[in-house]
């Protein structure tokens, strides 16, 4: 979800704004998406800060194009049906319950265009920030 | 679009100590003519293990490899060395 969206669910569960307001506002923080097409993010996004007490450590700012990540994930369905079942099996045996054989470009799809919501934070000593853009 | 350069630049201490563009396009050149000589052995290669499965692999990660370097643009990576005071920055575009 959103930030935009969260901020008009907040403000409706605080009751600074009527329903209607909120589905109207909903439907305009929708608006530039919908009118850009199923177009979605661009750019995977990966962000390494230290921690605001942490003086050491660097900053590492990684912006990879999707398209990169949609090639490297096709190699994936090249892999021939012999082989992928011995992926498989290892990667069950390592505890990755994952099956090769049913991934195809099109869920590739779905999931880089479904990427535009993920935000991952991760905190501790450095800050990991990744999104998509 | 394919990446047409390479761009490197070093920061130390504020200062540019490092602005170094590195034109790709020749170097996708000499690569495309490298793969283009590959392209009979390729076919080979996929034709004589298609029996064993791997035929299609083959034929398809070569085309693929066009594609991965088409994809390459807008890659971008920043590193920050606070201990150094220094700032590595490497974009294709």
């Amino acid at each position: 979800m959103s930030e935009e969206k969260r901020k008009i669910l907040e403000m409706l569960a605080e009751k600074k704004i009527t329903v209607d307001d909120a589905e109207r506002l909903l439907a305009a923080v929708s608006e530039p998406a919908a009118a850009g097409g199923a177009r979605g993010p661009k750019y995977l996004r990966v962000l390494v800060e230290p921690a605001p007490g942490n003086k050491e450590g660097d900053r590492v700012n990684v912006r990879v194009p999707l398209n990169l990540v949609r090639a490297g994930l096709k190699f994936a369905s090249f892999i021939p049906a012999q082989v992928r079942d011995k992926v498989n099996s290892e990667l069950k045996e390592k505890g990755v319950p994952f099956d090769l054989s049913h991934f195809n470009p099109q869920d590739v799809e779905a999931l880089l265009v479904h990427l535009n919501d993920l935000t991952v934070e991760v905190e501790g000593k450095e800050n990991v920030r990744v999104f998509c853009e | 679009m394919i990446p047409l350069w390479l761009r490197i630049r070093v920061e130390e201490g504020g200062r540019s100590r490092l602005s170094l563009p590195i034109p790709l396009f020749l170097a996708w050149l000499l690569l495309t003519a490298l793969l283009l000589l590959l392209l009979p052995l390729v076919l080979l290669a996929g034709l004589l293990s298609w029996p064993w499965g791997w035929g299609r692999t083959i034929i398809l990660a070569y085309f693929q490899v066009f594609v991965l370097i088409g994809s390459l643009s807008g890659l971008k990576l920043d590193i920050e060395s606070r201990e150094q005071d220094k700032i590595t920055r490497i974009v294709m575009q």
